[in-house]
């Protein structure tokens, strides 16, 4: 049995400040990361559970993916494959996280319901839970990067890696802000998630994931104003040895901080009352 | 040091399944300007409770009446909408068996999950995963997927976890009729000893015998607010009494 120095205790209601509540919890959430680490694998394992290939199906997927549109592109518009293929495959990868990160997001709480309606754990552990759950399956499909890579002949350099990182870093942090706000309000509003999926299908097509922004014939608002666009601009280029956009990174840093504001703001707002909603 | 102190406590439950409550009806209300709120149940009215160690209390009253929403609030699980709620010792609930067990996961991973839920640590969990799946007589099957268990296998399970932690302030929801007979004998031992070890305990139940043998006072509940506090013998007598008015 393991002896606590003090006891652990709890004191709920009463006036307490909105980030103060949303901080306590993400720190006591944090310090239980031997159990969010626990559930996410969990939540990988059963998902892919009497599976052959396990999350390298994730990878799979995207290579599938990558062949077929590669064929198709090449045939349709006669753009070089060496050219074409790390383009779709590189931004592929990092939409398909995008991806997941959002739509997980909306169902951070409502799918750990009956651990938080049987345990007073801090909440912010099923958003830690869900963000690590798509990392993983995420770090599955890093093999695909480094096969594309060797196989165009990529020199992207440390700095590029560097950079390409940071942008992974960036797109994780946004994920978790994310389930922070997206995730009370689609506990709390069940059109939430149904909304959310619809809004990604329609994003996927005007986000630059498998078509190149340079060919359009005039510089399109879906790009400039577009924060998946930045997120995928930020991973890819560095990559492929294209040149960023001088606002890319202040875009994206940007973002970061109205997704944490709005995260902290929600989260403490609604904390008190997610219980009742899932 | 065990302590659990409620006061003024109202809690409110959201009424979520009405047409009201959706976007819909959320936009259409601040169109109209409608100084209307989302529909609630006041589940909880003004509760003043103290609890210390050694408080061996049962919570009594007709369905509805507020026991189990209580038990939450001193789970920590529910916030009060109004009032303050302080619980110090490490808790431990018992209020559905099958509460808190993941049905994709498998039972051993369950029993280390669950018990990480409760506080505890992995290496304590992993220490301790052999009594418990012994206790719980499910031999191989704790290698398969819970969502494959009976009702009956899911409450074993569920019991043998929560029952093998040694909480300070434990509070148990009735329920714990659903494993079969024989388990159901070695599981009465065990509970008596569990329930004995704990600094408070906080049992919900109909049962006359079952408050009888494990509290020496309790609390009597009608619609959310506390009627009457007292000894056992006392509130059971002032139930049975309100029934027959």
């Amino acid at each position: 049995m393991t002896s606590l120095a003090t006891p652990p205790t709890i004191s709920l209601g009463g006036q307490q400040s909105t980030p103060s509540v949303a901080f306590t919890d993400l720190a006591a959430g944090w310090k239980a990361r031997s159990t969010w680490r626990y559930l996410a694998w969990n939540d990988v394992k059963a998902r892919y559970r009497r599976t052959v290939l396990g999350p390298f199906w994730s990878s799979m997927q995207l290579l599938a993916f990558v062949i077929g549109i590669g064929f198709l592109y090449g045939a349709l518009f006669d753009i070089p494959r060496q050219q074409f293929l790390p383009f779709v495959a590189l931004g592929m990868l990092i939409w398909q996280f995008i991806q997941g990160l959002v739509t997980d997001a909306t169902n951070v709480f409502t799918r750990s319901a009956p651990f938080i309606r049987s345990s007073s754990r801090p909440l912010s552990l099923y958003c830690y839970r869900g963000t690590t759950g798509q990392i993983i399956v995420f770090l599955h499909t890093l093999p695909i990067v480094v096969l594309v890579i060797l196989v165009a002949g990529l020199r992207p350099g440390i700095v590029g890696i560097c950079l390409a990182s940071a942008a992974v870093l960036a797109v994780i942090l946004n994920g978790f802000f994310l389930t922070l706000w997206l995730g009370p309000l689609a506990a709390r509003f069940h059109d939430v998630p149904h909304l959310v999926q619809l809004f990604m299908q329609m994003a996927m097509f005007i986000t630059p994931v498998f078509w190149n922004p340079a060919s359009l014939p005039h510089p399109s608002l879906f790009v400039a104003w577009n924060p998946f666009a930045w997120l995928i601009e930020a991973f890819r280029e560095p990559l492929i040895g294209g040149q960023l956009m001088s606002w890319t990174w202040p875009a994206i840093i940007a973002l970061t901080i109205v997704n944490f504001a709005l995260g902290i703001t929600v989260f403490g707002r609604t904390k008190s009352k997610i219980a009742y909603w899932v | 040091m065990a302590r659990i102190e409620l006061k003024n406590v109202t809690v409110d439950i959201p009424l979520l399944g009405g047409d009201d409550s959706n976007i819909k009806g959320r936009i259409v209300r601040r169109i109209k300007r409608s100084p209307k709120r989302d529909e609630a149940i006041r589940a909880l009215n003004n509760i003043n409770l103290d609890l210390k160690d050694g408080d061996r209390i049962g919570l009594v009253g007709s369905n509805g009446a507020g026991k189990t929403t209580m038990l939450r609030v001193m789970a920590g699980i529910y916030t009060p909408t109004a009032g303050t709620s302080f619980i110090e010792g490490k808790v431990a609930s018992l209020f559905d068996a099958g509460m808190g067990i993941d049905l994709g996961a498998t039972g051993y991973d369950n029993i280390t999950l669950r018990g990480m839920f409760l506080g505890e640590s992995r290496d304590a969990m992993d220490a301790r995963v052999d009594e418990i799946a012994d206790f719980s007589g499910l031999g191989e099957r704790l290698h398969h997927p819970v969502s494959t268990y009976s009702a009956g296998m899911m409450a074993r399970l569920g019991f043998s976890i929560a029952t093998s932690l040694d909480p300070e302030v434990l509070l148990v929801d009735e329920g714990i009729g659903t494993a079969d007979a024989e388990f159901t004998a070695r599981a009465r031992e065990r509970l008596q000893e569990f329930m004995g070890r704990a600094g408070i305990l906080v049992l919900a139940s109909h049962s006359p015998i079952l408050l009888g043998q494990f509290c020496d006072q309790a609390v009597l509940l009608e619609k959310g607010t506390i009627v009457e506090r007292g000894s056992t013998d006392q509130i059971l007598a002032l139930q049975s009494a309100a029934k027959k008015r």
